[in-house]
């Protein structure tokens, strides 16, 4: 149980990933009342199709987030503020979202883009302009390119957006007919993050039960990452930084072994890279914490240094997800300082220039590291 | 010190043949222009001998899904993993910094022979 002895030892950090939740009733005030009926009359509702429920305390929530008990965890700014931002002493959050139409089934793309809009100033509104700690994400619909481009573009504006948001389905991102996506990005200096869903299979589908998909998350996040690589996005792109949320950071190291072992044998069928693709991650992905392992010290610190950089790795609890990552407790308490201070602050600030822009750094030094 | 490698009419174009120069295996290639290259003998990697592979243009790209011939550049690759190596340079075309010693290579009174 967390006590406020327990909170008052924790370090000051960024979060990179916390949630907030719409209604889609929510959403229709900033939306195109040409598109109201679908939700009011039709019922249209996202499609979930991850075959079970998840087997937890709160389904998909910590129990203890649903602010009166019934709606979800995220879906209210003051319990939120009170239970994390609060509670933790947040320096910066930045805002995931909940509905991504990138994660639905191809259809009706200009719904879905209208809805992504709507969404983008539900957030705008009701959150970021609500409370300097929090940071926002433009929401694109991914099946639109060209309705993701004039989104980015107009969303680019606001100064609290950081970062541009794919929730990964089973489409491979990396694909040239997404680049203008990354084009924009890249244009507005800001970040383009990368999130799992409900809707991303496992190599083999879905399999029988939620504790082997949700074991096998990560691999949508290594997907998404060689796609992203060998199609040249980080050479074409250059400083651009593409962030992994809610796949951990484990697998990172294989990953750039392989990928790099595999260029120097099959070269030649992706002449456009220009560097490994190790020293390409390195230069331009980072990777939220959680769902992080139960790492000991050494573990974690051995898996930094086979990541060969100490500035990949950005915390984040998922607030209000019932696998949340307590900043107190997820990390082991032995860490060296500085690796903490990167994990927990650093990387995250030097990835979003616009927090850095509205945020002091000594804002880290405020709390006292665990 | 001349090492014999073969007749010259043996070393066609694309051709390769191995040759031992002391201790070292060295592969002697004639490239399409007809010129004759000679480098280390053996892979970097796991130690293939590369007088079993193939000589190939190299290709080219600046864009994701484009692909050229880059005329006039011409690729050593590895008969096992496929490491290819740049027939002028010895070096290795995923890290330049990685490279097969090059020898001496030259046609006399009707053979090719390596210099070493």
């Amino acid at each position: 149980m967390t006590t406020e002895t327990e909170t008052s030892r924790g370090p000051r950090f960024i979060d990179a990933d916390v949630h907030e939740r719409a209604g889609l009733e929510d959403l229709l005030p900033h939306l195109d009342p040409l598109w109201h009926r679908y939700i009011t009359d039709y019922g249209w509702q996202p499609e979930r199709l991850l075959p079970y429920s998840q087997p937890t305390a709160g389904g998909l929530d910590r129990l203890d987030s649903k602010p009166d008990g019934v709606r979800p965890g995220g879906s209210d700014l003051g319990f939120l503020r009170e239970q994390l931002l609060d509670e933790y002493d947040v320096a910066a959050a930045v805002l995931t979202g909940w509905l991504n139409t990138s994660s639905l089934e191809e259809g009706w793309p200009e719904f879905k883009t209208a809805l992504m809009s709507a969404y983008n100033d539900w957030q705008v509104e009701e959150w970021i302009e609500r409370d300097d700690r929090l940071f926002g994400s433009i929401h694109v619909n991914t099946w639109d390119v060209e309705g993701a481009v004039r989104e980015i573009d107009r969303m680019a504006a606001h100064p609290k957006m950081v970062q541009v948001m794919l929730y990964s389905g089973s489409e491979p991102f990396g694909a040239p007919r997404f680049h203008p996506i990354f084009e924009a990005a890249h244009r507005h200096e800001l970040a383009v993050a990368i999130h799992h869903s409900e809707n991303s299979p496992t190599a083999l589908g879905r399999h029988r039960y939620f504790i082997e998909w949700h074991t096998l998350v990560s691999q949508v996040f290594m997907s998404q990452a060689v796609s992203i690589v060998f199609n040249g996005v980080l050479d074409r792109f250059d400083g651009l930084k593409v962030i992994l949320v809610e796949g951990g950071f484990s697998y990172v190291p294989h990953l750039m072994w392989r990928a790099d072992q595999q260029y120097r044998e099959l070269r030649h069928e992706v002449p456009w890279l220009t560097r490994m693709p190790s020293e390409a991650m390195r230069a331009q992905m980072r990777f939220a914490t959680q769902p992080i392992e139960e790492f000991t010290a050494p573990q974690l610190t051995t898996l930094i240094e086979q990541m060969g950089s100490e500035d990949l790795v950005c915390f984040s609890t998922d607030y209000p997800h019932w696998d949340f990552d307590s900043p107190l407790r997820a990390l082991p308490a032995a860490l060296p300082e500085g690796l903490k201070r990167k994990i927990f602050f650093d990387s995250s600030y030097d990835l979003f220039p616009r927090i850095a822009a509205q945020v002091p750094r000594e804002a880290a030094a405020q709390g006292v590291p665990a | 010190m001349r090492h014999d490698v073969c007749a010259v009419e043996e070393l066609g174009e694309g051709g390769l043949a191995h040759v031992r120069v002391g201790e070292r295996d060295v592969v002697v290639v004639r490239s399409a222009d007809g010129g004759l290259h000679a480098v280390a003998g053996r892979c970097l990697h796991q130690g293939a001998l590369l007088s079993g592979g193939r000589v190939l243009s190299d290709v080219e790209g600046e864009r994701p899904g484009e692909y050229r011939l880059a005329a006039g550049r011409e690729v050593l690759k590895c008969p096992w993993h496929g490491y290819e190596y740049d027939l002028a340079s010895g070096c290795a075309l995923f890290d330049r910094r990685r490279r097969l010693r090059r020898y001496e290579v030259a046609e006399r009174d009707g053979r090719v022979v390596v210099e070493a």
